[in-house]
């Protein structure tokens, strides 16, 4: 009834603020080296808390059991990575990407850094796996919508023949050939947007640094790309995963160990034209954003993976999305479907605790 | 006077009443008794039962809010749209309000704290 | 000189119409037990109207009474008038509907007040957390607004039913 559509544009809420965000991320990324440690006595005097401002999102990372000088060190460091992948990762800002980007389309080869070339190579097997799903490749597309713009317009959707002809055009990361440090790519359409991705291959990054500088138990989380390292003393880190259209957590989970936690949801960048919703995830088989999901929670060992998985579960869609995920490795999934139901995958179900009132209607998925 | 209509009607408007009790009334959502307001660089626990107005300084200036009846909610921000503002009061554990262009972020605490949230 | 004449069905209208308006003015001076739930005793003129007279006369009356109240009550254009507009379109929507059916539907004064009272404090509650008090918190009280509805609407459907039978039809 009317109701649904007057949550929904009540619903989108708090994550809204993210689409206006990425504009002063170099600017304020410098003027960032933001320290702080808080958190008034009780239980937790251990734990540290740093926010950033990086990869087009707030980057939020706790510390616990080390000590105040150690965290602040670290954090030093971590400040510094992200503002070398900001700068290096960015696909139309001056920078290694940004100039990849530019070059890629004249189909000659050339050489380009580590930087690039890793983040490309960590995507390929994702492309793949997922029957071209997952397709960093489509930035054309993203550019039409104007999602690459760091405050997405509300305006109208773009006309259907420019958007068919991106289709038609096929870019993906099949066609970018690697050797070495020397990439080639073979259609003069393809141009490199990893968005979402790039947040979990960073933070992915981010955690192998803070052990390497000693730090066991920490939680990283950039907006919806979150992976932990150890524990909080004795007890696991425990992550609300928010409703894609209440205010509210829909469930928590707990993680320890080494685990990410990724969530894609349709909630996170989008805008409103003629009371449609228009957000992030394009399928790059129609060049429309994705329908029937509005998000996919994956729990999985990298960030960077379970990125790309929670895309293309997105893009597959209800029935489609227990085949890609079993191809990609996935074995715990949560998708939150168009019309609140929830479908859950065995390996996940006894470690997800909903917390909305009354209880979603769930499907046990077997994978 | 009373006809068969008006029986079914009455019937009918019963049961459509009682169905929306399960729907929609929410007797064991536990109201929050503390916020976690976090900015750029500070992270403060603010208790539900002192009112007050409190401010906190984020990226690109002052969001200021205000805790009221065991309730909060954002009454100025400097982002461009708003959207915290427009979240209104919160009071249940769990509800989460955030700027992320201002990097502030209000998430209410009861018995069940997270450590994370992911969105 | 201008001259304005009064039709017999004007009378009747501005008659019925006063009556609702003190009802609603007497109501209103009234504190209601949870705030927003009110009787709704004003419906009953708009019952024995539309029963009476018919659809027409009954959507005069129930639109007088909400702008006349409302500007005696120094609500009139403010959130308050909204709500009340809202629920006298609502109601006038219901009458609309069992009108077009033969014979009213079968039903009777009583019926046709539940019906009415539900929808009545339907409109009114999507309006309120459409432009008033966008909260999800808000929904929960939904359900209890509709018990009060629907025991306000029964109240008020008895009497109506009791008063039209008095009154005998036109």
């Amino acid at each position: 009834m009317d109701s649904i559509s007057v949550r929904n544009c009540l619903m989108r809420l708090p994550m809204i603020c993210r689409s206006s965000l990425l504009r002063a991320v170099s600017v304020v990324l410098i003027t960032l080296l933001v320290i702080s440690c808080t958190k008034p006595a009780e239980e937790s005097a251990e734990l540290h808390h740093f926010q950033l401002f990086a990869l087009g999102t707030t980057v939020s990372l706790d510390f616990y059991d080390v000590s105040a000088n150690k965290a602040n060190n670290a954090m030093q460091e971590v400040t510094e990575d992200l503002r070398y992948m900001q700068n290096a990762w960015h696909p139309h800002k001056p920078g290694t990407l940004g100039r990849v980007n530019q070059i890629l389309p004249l189909k000659g080869s050339f050489h380009t850094s580590g930087s690039v070339i890793n983040l490309l190579q960590a995507a390929k097997p994702h492309f793949t796996n997922s029957e071209g799903l997952f397709n960093p490749a489509i930035g054309q597309l993203i550019k039409l919508w104007g999602f690459h713009e760091d405050e997405i317009a509300i305006k109208e959707p773009p006309q259907a023949d420019k958007i068919k002809a991106l289709v038609a055009a096929k870019p993906g990361l099949d066609q970018i050939e690697i050797k070495g440090t020397a990439i080639k790519g073979n259609n003069d359409q393809l141009l490199l947007n990893f968005g979402g991705f790039a947040k979990g291959f960073g933070i992915d990054l981010i955690i192998e640094h803070l052990r390497e500088v000693g730090i066991h138990n920490a939680i990283v989380n950039a907006g919806g790309d979150l992976r932990v390292v150890g524990s909080k003393g004795s007890e696991p880190w425990r992550i609300g995963i928010k409703h894609p259209r209440q205010n509210g957590v829909i469930a928590a989970i707990n993680v320890s160990g080494d685990e990410a936690l990724v969530t894609s949801g349709d909630y996170e960048r989008f805008f409103e034209y003629d009371g449609k919703r228009y957000h992030h995830v394009l399928d790059p088989r129609t060049g429309y954003p994705t329908t029937g999901v509005q998000s996919v929670t994956v729990v999985h060992q990298s960030a960077g993976a379970a990125d790309a998985i929670a895309t293309a579960l997105m893009v597959a869609g209800e029935k489609d999305w227990p085949r890609i995920a079993k191809k990609m490795g996935a074995r715990s999934v949560m998708v939150v479907l168009e019309d609140g139901r929830v479908q859950l995958t065995e390996k996940l179900q006894d470690r997800v605790e909903f917390k909305v009132q009354p209880l979603p209607k769930i499907d046990l998925i077997k994978l | 006077m009373t006809t068969r209509a008006d029986i079914l009607v009455l019937l009918f408007s019963f049961f459509l009443v009682v169905s929306l009790y399960p729907l929609l009334w929410q007797p064991h959502e536990a109201f929050a008794d503390t916020a976690e307001l976090s900015a750029r660089s500070s992270k403060r626990l603010l208790a539900l039962d002192q009112d007050g107005v409190y401010r906190i300084e984020g990226f690109l200036g002052e969001t200021i809010v205000e805790v009221s009846e065991k309730k909060i909610r954002v009454l100025a921000s400097p982002c461009s749209n708003k959207q915290c503002i427009r979240s209104g009061w919160l009071q249940k554990v769990g509800e989460f309000s955030a700027c992320l262009p201002n990097g502030v972020s209000l998430f209410l605490l009861g018995d069940d704290r997270y450590d994370s949230i992911n969105f | 000189m201008l001259s304005v004449s009064v039709t017999r069905e004007d009378r009747l209208i501005a008659g019925f119409a006063s009556l609702a308006i003190l009802v609603h003015l007497i109501e209103a001076a009234f504190p209601s037990p949870l705030p927003g739930v009110k009787p709704g005793l004003a419906n009953i003129i708009t019952l024995i109207v539309f029963f009476r007279y018919g659809l027409r006369m009954a959507v005069w009356v129930s639109l007088l009474r909400v702008l006349v109240a409302s500007l005696l009550l120094g609500s009139f254009l403010s959130p308050t008038f909204a709500l009340s507009l809202a629920g006298a379109v609502a109601v006038i929507g219901i009458l609309s509907l069992i009108s077009a059916f033969p014979s009213r539907f079968g039903l009777s004064p009583l019926g046709v007040a539940v019906l009415c009272a539900l929808s009545h404090t339907s409109a009114q509650f999507l309006l309120a957390y459409w432009l008033l008090v966008p909260h999800p918190g808000l929904l929960g009280l939904y359900p209890i607004f509709m018990t009060f509805a629907l025991i306000f609407g029964f109240i008020s459907g008895v009497i109506s039913q009791k008063v039209y039978r008095q009154l005998g039809a036109a």
